[in-house]
C-alpha cells in the first residue's frame, strides 16, 4: 500500500550519500603514501638544482652574456652585498608600509563597499553598472594622473594600489553576500533575529571564506600596485631599486631584489594559509 | 459550524494567496502579460491550542505556504489570519519552526546552534548554555556538543535541527517535512522522539500546538490528531479528519503501523485523496 504522495525522500537521501562520497574522494590527497611524497619532493629539488646549475653552467662557459642575463653565482653576491644595505631596508620597509595601508584601507572600504551593494538592490541598482567600466581601466595607466596630484609621495602608491584592490574585494563581497544559502535566511527570520542579528550571525559568518580568498588576492595586487607605482616614478621603495639596478645593468641585484619580494609574499602567504586554518575549522569534516 | 467554547490558537479566515509569475520578458508585451498563480484558495480553518494537525497534500498544494502564513513570512493577499489572536509577524518567541534541510549554521557548532533562538530572547550565557546541552541531550546527542555540521551525519543534523527548534520552548511548532529527507529507519526514531516530547509535555501548561506539513500520508496518521488533506490547483482543503487512535502513541510507533485501527483511517483518508483527485479541481471564477 504505497500512500506516499511524492517520495522525494529515497531521491535526497541517495543525493546525501552521494555527496558525502565525493567529499571523502576530496579528502584522499592529503593521504598521499609517503614513498610518493618522497618523490615529489625529490623532484622538485632536482628541478630548482638543475636549473640554477644550467644557469650558471651557461654563464661560465659564455652561452649567454652575464651582463644580461646574470648568474646564480653573482645573484649569490648581490644578495650578501644588497641585503645588508642601508638602502635594501629603507626600500623594503618603504614598499612594506605601502603594501600594509593600501591593503588595510582597500580591504575594507572595498569589503563595505562591496556589502552595501550586496544588501541593497537600489544601491546596487545606481553603481553596479558603473564597476565593470571603471574596473576595466588599466590602473597602471593611472599611476602618472596619480603622481601628478600626490607628488613622489607614499600616497600615489597607496592610491594606486587601492583602486585595483578595491574592485578585487567589492566583487567578491557582493557576491559572497549575495550567495548566502536562503535557508538560512529563513532559518535566522524564524528564529527571532532581525536585520543588524541577521547580518552578524548569519550573512557575514557565511561570506567568510570567499572574503579570504579575496583578501589573498588583494594581497598579491597591492604588492603588485605599489611596486608598478614605484617603478614609474618614486624617491624610495623596491620598484625604484629594481628600475635604478636595471637601468645600470645590475641584472644579479635585480634577481636579489626579486627573490626578496617572493620570500616576503610567501611568508605573508603562510601567514594567511594559518589564519585561514583557524577561523575556517569548520569546513573541515 | 459547531460550538467551539475557547477561541481557537490558530484562526485562519478566507484566506486567498496569489504569487504573480513574471513570465519571459519580451519587447513591447506589458506587464498585463504577467500571470497569477492562484496558491490558495478560500482556505478556512481553525486549530485549537494543543492539537496536533498534519497537512498533507502533494506538492503545489500549497502547505508550506499556509505554513509560512503562520509563521509570518509570508502575508496572505487575501482574508485574514491570526494566531494567539494576532496577525502572525516576525520575530515571534512563540513559534518554533523546522524544515527538511537542517539549515544548521556550519560555522557553529552543534550546542552554539541550538542556543541560537535563545540568543535573541536574551538569556543569559551559562543559562544558554545549560539549556542547549539538555535539549541535546534529549535528542540523543550527548557528547556531541562542540561537533561542526560536517562532522554530523544527516540524521544528526536534523536532531540539532530538531533540538534548536525546542530550545526556546515555543507554543507553536512549524514543521515542513522535518523527516523527509531522512532515511526510513532514522525518519522512524526521529518521529517517535519528537512525538514522546510532545506527548511529554501535553498536560502540562507547557503544551504545544504541532501544525505538521508533510506529503507522507502514513506519517500524517501516525503522528496527528488530526489530518487536514489539501489538493492543488487552486491549493485548498479537500478534507479535514480527526484521527482516533489512542494517546500515547510515542512508545508504539511502529506497531500501530501494523493494526487494523491505523490502517482502517489510513485506507480510508488514502481514498478519499484519491478520489477528490480524479475529481476534475472546481472551477474557479477566472481573473482575466
Amino acid at each position: 500500500m504505497a500512500m506516499t504522495l511524492e517520495d522525494t525522500s529515497s531521491t535526497t537521501s541517495v543525493d546525501a550519500s552521494r555527496s558525502r562520497a565525493s567529499r571523502k574522494k576530496t579528502a584522499a590527497p592529503n593521504s598521499i603514501s609517503p614513498r610518493r611524497r618522497a618523490f615529489i619532493w625529490s623532484a622538485r629539488i632536482i628541478l630548482v638544482v638543475g636549473f640554477v646549475a644550467l644557469w650558471e653552467i651557461a654563464g661560465r662557459r659564455g652561452w649567454v652574456d652575464t651582463n644580461l642575463y646574470g648568474q646564480p653565482s653573482g645573484v649569490w653576491d648581490a644578495m650578501k652585498d644588497y641585503y645588508p644595505s642601508e638602502r635594501a631596508r629603507a626600500s623594503l620597509s618603504a614598499t612594506g608600509q605601502a603594501i600594509a595601508y593600501s591593503f588595510v584601507i582597500g580591504s575594507i572600504i572595498g569589503m563595505l563597499a562591496g556589502l552595501a551593494l550586496g544588501l541593497s538592490k537600489t544601491l546596487d541598482a545606481i553603481f553596479g553598472p558603473f564597476l565593470v567600466p571603471i574596473n576595466s581601466i588599466p590602473r597602471i595607466a593611472l599611476a602618472p594622473l596619480f603622481i601628478t596630484w600626490f607628488g613622489l609621495t607614499m600616497t600615489s602608491k597607496v592610491v594606486l594600489a587601492i583602486t585595483i584592490v578595491f574592485f578585487i574585494l567589492a566583487e567578491n563581497a557582493r557576491s559572497a553576500v549575495r550567495s548566502v544559502e536562503p535557508d538560512l535566511m529563513v532559518m535566522g527570520r524564524v528564529v527571532g533575529l532581525r536585520s543588524i542579528g541577521l547580518l552578524c550571525k548569519v550573512v557575514l559568518p557565511s561570506a567568510v571564506p570567499t572574503l579570504f580568498a579575496g583578501l589573498r588576492l588583494t594581497f598579491t595586487y597591492s604588492l603588485l600596485g605599489v611596486v608598478a607605482s614605484e617603478m614609474i616614478a618614486a624617491t624610495n621603495g623596491v620598484g625604484q631599486d629594481i628600475v635604478l639596478f636595471s637601468s645600470s645593468y645590475q641584472v644579479d641585484t635585480v634577481f636579489a631584489i626579486l627573490i626578496e619580494l617572493v620570500v616576503f609574499a610567501v611568508v605573508i602567504n603562510t601567514i594567511f594559509t594559518i589564519l585561514e586554518r583557524r577561523l575556517l575549522r569548520w569546513q573541515e569534516t | 459550524m459547531s460550538t467551539i467554547v475557547s477561541t481557537p490558537y490558530i484562526s485562519i479566515n478566507d484566506v486567498r494567496q496569489v504569487f504573480r509569475l513574471r513570465t519571459e520578458r519580451k519587447a513591447g508585451v506589458r506587464a498585463a502579460d504577467t500571470r497569477d498563480f492562484v496558491a490558495l484558495e478560500g482556505i478556512d480553518l481553525e486549530i485549537p491550542a494543543g492539537q496536533f494537525v498534519a497537512l498533507v497534500g502533494a506538492s503545489g498544494c500549497g502547505k508550506t505556504t499556509l505554513l509560512n502564513m503562520m509563521a509570518g513570512l509570508v502575508e496572505p493577499s487575501d482574508g485574514s489570519i491570526a494566531v494567539g489572536g494576532r496577525q502572525p509577524s516576525l520575530p515571534n518567541p512563540e513559534i518554533g519552526y523546522m524544515f527538511a534541510r537542517d539549515a544548521l549554521l556550519p560555522w557553529r557548532t552543534a550546542q552554539r546552534n541550538v542556543e541560537l533562538p535563545l540568543e535573541t530572547r536574551r538569556v543569559g550565557r551559562a543559562e544558554r548554555a545549560a539549556r542547549a546541552k539538555e535539549m541535546l541531550d534529549m535528542v540523543g546527542l550527548k557528547g556531541r556538543e562542540r561537533q561542526f555540521r560536517l562532522q554530523l551525519s544527516q540524521g544528526m543534523r536534523q536532531r540539532v535541527a530538531l533540538a534548536r527548534t525546542l530550545a526556546s520552548d515555543p507554543s507553536l511548532l512549524l514543521m515542513d517535512e522535518p523527516f523527509a529527507a531522512l532515511d526510513a529507519r532514522t525518519k522512524l526514531a526521529m518521529q517517535m522522539e519528537f512525538l514522546s516530547i510532545w506527548e511529554r509535555h501535553q498536560g502540562s501548561d507547557k503544551r504545544k500546538t504541532v501544525v505538521f506539513v508533510t506529503h507522507d500520508l502514513q506519517e500524517a496518521v501516525l503522528l496527528a490528531d488530526r489530518v487536514i488533506v489539501m489538493l492543488p490547483n487552486p491549493g485548498r482543503i479537500a478534507e479535514d479528519r480527526i484521527v482516533e487512535l489512542p494517546r500515547p502513541r510515542a512508545e508504539r510507533l511502529g506497531e500501530i503501523l501494523y493494526t487494523d485501527e491505523f490502517k482502517v483511517i489510513a485506507q480510508d483518508l488514502f481514498e478519499c485523496l484519491e478520489g477528490a483527485i480524479q475529481r476534475p479541481a472546481v472551477a474557479h471564477p477566472q481573473e482575466a
